[in-house]
């Protein structure tokens, strides 16, 4: 299944209202005096993966915890799998699965009881139960570990069992918060295969938090950035790195940007120059900046004129690189941040 | 937007039984009781620390203390001493059993398991429920063990099976009511050490200060009359008579009163402590 993403205007006849696994309007959370989710709009198509990127503390695993009905919204609504999270609670929890940003699992009980009493919390059928463990062990590659205790476990085979217990009841909506989180690559990519695989097998519609850009940007319908409890961006991965121009350069450096800024402004060959801090994980800012420019065409040979422009105006360079823009340049753009591993 | 409520999409994929709230309930309560004695036979640390103390008190106390102690007869109870400390060692290992049992809602609060039953289709009173199904069956497990420990030891039990029951009944409530008040300091404490140190806390004064050990008319006035605020020592007089045909030393119409009310508070006090605790399941 794929759809063409459309910014608004969808009309009702051709697209009704349904085909949205997930509807957000104006959803927020108040926690004593901080905003932690300031409105946000979010729509995702049945059947679409969509993964929501933001700092930490931007407000992701609250609007997860709100859609999944754990904490109530202070404001605004949400609808998931066609029904409210406040009102008929019960029933969105009757269609969807989730896997939690920490794992959580007693460690002392073997994967299979674990999935087994999911399955019960659910009131699965004792044959279906075992049938649908079996699938799934088979589907997460678990099979000579699910009858060992889970704290024998490794990060990543945790992590599958996650999925496969997310998977248990057959949901409609899967949340997945943080899913490939201090995984090593090879564990990430094998997450995501199982992902993209139950999307197109069984017409998932998953949610997806990450950190990580080069996944969502390889395997997200849609990309939604989130930052300060909002939703500051939104589009297909395509669209939002299109709309970067054909090169981005990097300029880390200290000293005063402004007139270098206004400077290459004025360069015909500039689509967009912008001013960053970088900024620690710890959310500190750093005396570096980070020059960012958009260029309409190919970049390498304007590196040189590029430096000519910093030193004439006093910006002192450390760095320079030239890249196709990536998502790591959208998220830089709209977030005034850099994401590290 | 509000006509596509029951337009669900994909109704051939989730498992779509009719559950009402009863069931849910049914369901929920029935899981997290199994889960958690899944885990408590898997578990020999809890099982043998709730028990390695009852069985040292009637070993070592019991049997040592009784040989000197044979004049509790003459205080007309008309049991042995091991008949006579059974119940107090009983309660108490329901009691370090309730504790326990309540731990295991702590333990799933602070790692996060919790979580996995607030987005299951149950109602959040099952959680509670569920934790104080398994905790008062952990109680009564270990409560029959130190009953037939007692036995053994020479303790002579009632050929009455309508008082065993009765006597199990009130062992149940005396339980219940401190599951209640475990489920509540589960609800509110931040970690595992504060609550690991009630337990130390309660046990030794609950059993000393009462009429677990020794009649209460042989003991000073102050401690005489803080024993008649302890729950401990109307549950131990009720299964004292039940168990072992003993003497009253209070009154049945009096301690089965008391016990009722001290196992509705601590329900009670679970029940509203745990309400507010899900309110905020991220805290």
């Amino acid at each position: 299944m794929t759809f063409t993403p459309t910014a608004t205007g969808t009309t009702q006849v051709a697209r009704p209202a349904r085909e949205y696994a997930i509807e957000a309007e104006n959803l927020s959370k108040v926690y004593g005096q901080v905003n932690a989710v300031n409105g946000v709009d979010l729509r995702v198509e049945q059947g679409s993966i969509y993964a929501m990127l933001g700092p930490n503390g931007a407000g992701k695993t609250t609007t997860i915890n709100m859609l999944t009905t754990l904490t109530l919204p202070s404001g605004g609504s949400a609808r998931v799998a066609g029904f409210d999270v406040v009102r008929e609670a019960a029933e969105v929890r009757r269609r969807i699965g989730v896997t939690f940003q920490e794992t959580v699992m007693d460690k002392n009980l073997s994967g299979r009881v674990l999935l087994d009493i999911h399955g019960r919390l659910y009131n699965m059928p004792k044959a279906e139960l075992k049938s649908r463990i079996t699938e799934l062990v088979k589907l997460v590659e678990l099979e000579e570990a699910i009858d060992r205790p889970v704290k024998t476990y490794s990060g990543g085979m945790k992590r599958r069992l996650e999925l496969a217990r997310g998977l248990m009841t057959h949901p409609d909506v899967l949340f997945l918060d943080e899913p490939t989180l201090g995984l090593d690559p090879q564990n990430r990519d094998r997450i995501w295969v199982y992902i993209q695989h139950l999307q197109k097998e069984e017409g998932l519609t998953i949610l997806v938090t990450t950190h990580y850009m080069d996944e969502a940007e390889k395997l997200a319908d849609k990309v939604g950035i989130i930052d300060g409890g909002k939703i500051v961006i939104e589009g297909s991965p395509a669209e939002l790195i299109g709309a970067m121009g054909a090169d981005v350069v990097s300029v880390t450096g200290y000293g005063e940007p402004e007139r270098f800024l206004q400077a290459l402004n004025q360069q015909e060959w500039v689509s967009l120059a912008e001013v960053f801090n970088e900024t620690e994980e710890d959310n500190t800012v750093s005396d570096t900046k980070i020059v960012q420019i958009s260029l309409k065409n190919e970049g390498g040979r304007l590196l040189k004129p590029i430096l000519d422009l910093a030193e004439q105006n006093n910006f002192g360079v450390d760095d320079i690189s030239v890249k196709r823009p990536s998502l790591n340049e959208v998220f830089l753009k709209y977030t005034g941040r850099r994401l590290r591993d | 937007m509000a006509t596509v409520i029951n337009s669900r999409s994909q109704t051939q994929t989730a498992p779509t039984r009719k559950t009402g709230a009863w069931s849910g309930m049914a369901t929920g309560v029935y899981t997290l009781w199994l889960k958690h004695m899944r885990k408590f036979l898997g578990s020999s640390m809890e099982i043998g620390g709730t028990l390695s103390t009852p069985i040292l008190w009637m070993l070592l106390f019991g049997l040592s203390m009784g040989g000197m102690m044979k004049e509790v007869k003459d205080l007309k109870f008309g049991i042995s001493y091991i008949a006579y400390i059974t119940p107090g060692i009983l309660l108490l290992t329901g009691l370090t059993a309730a504790v326990l049992g309540g731990s295991t809602l702590l333990m799933e609060r602070v790692n996060g398991v919790i979580k996995e039953y607030l987005v299951a289709p149950i109602p959040r009173l099952a959680v509670l429920l569920g934790t104080i199904a398994s905790g008062i069956t952990k109680c009564m497990l270990q409560s029959i063990i130190v009953l037939i420990l007692g036995i053994f030891l020479g303790a002579n039990l009632t050929s009455n099976p309508l008082a065993i029951l009765a006597g199990l009944v009130v062992v149940a409530m005396f339980s219940l009511g401190f599951v209640g008040i475990a489920a509540a300091v589960a609800s509110k404490a931040k970690g595992m050490e504060s609550y690991h140190a009630l337990i130390a806390v309660l046990n030794l004064p609950l059993l000393f200060l009462s009429n677990a050990l020794y009649p209460l008319e042989k003991v000073p006035a102050i401690i005489h009359v803080i024993a008649m605020f302890n729950p401990v020592t109307y549950a131990v007089d009720a299964t004292r008579i039940l168990f072992f045909n003993a003497q009253p030393e209070l009154n049945m119409w009096l301690d089965i009163p008391v016990i009722v009310a001290f196992m509705v508070l601590g329900i009670w006090y679970g029940f509203r402590n745990f309400q507010k605790s899900v309110a905020n399941p991220a805290g």
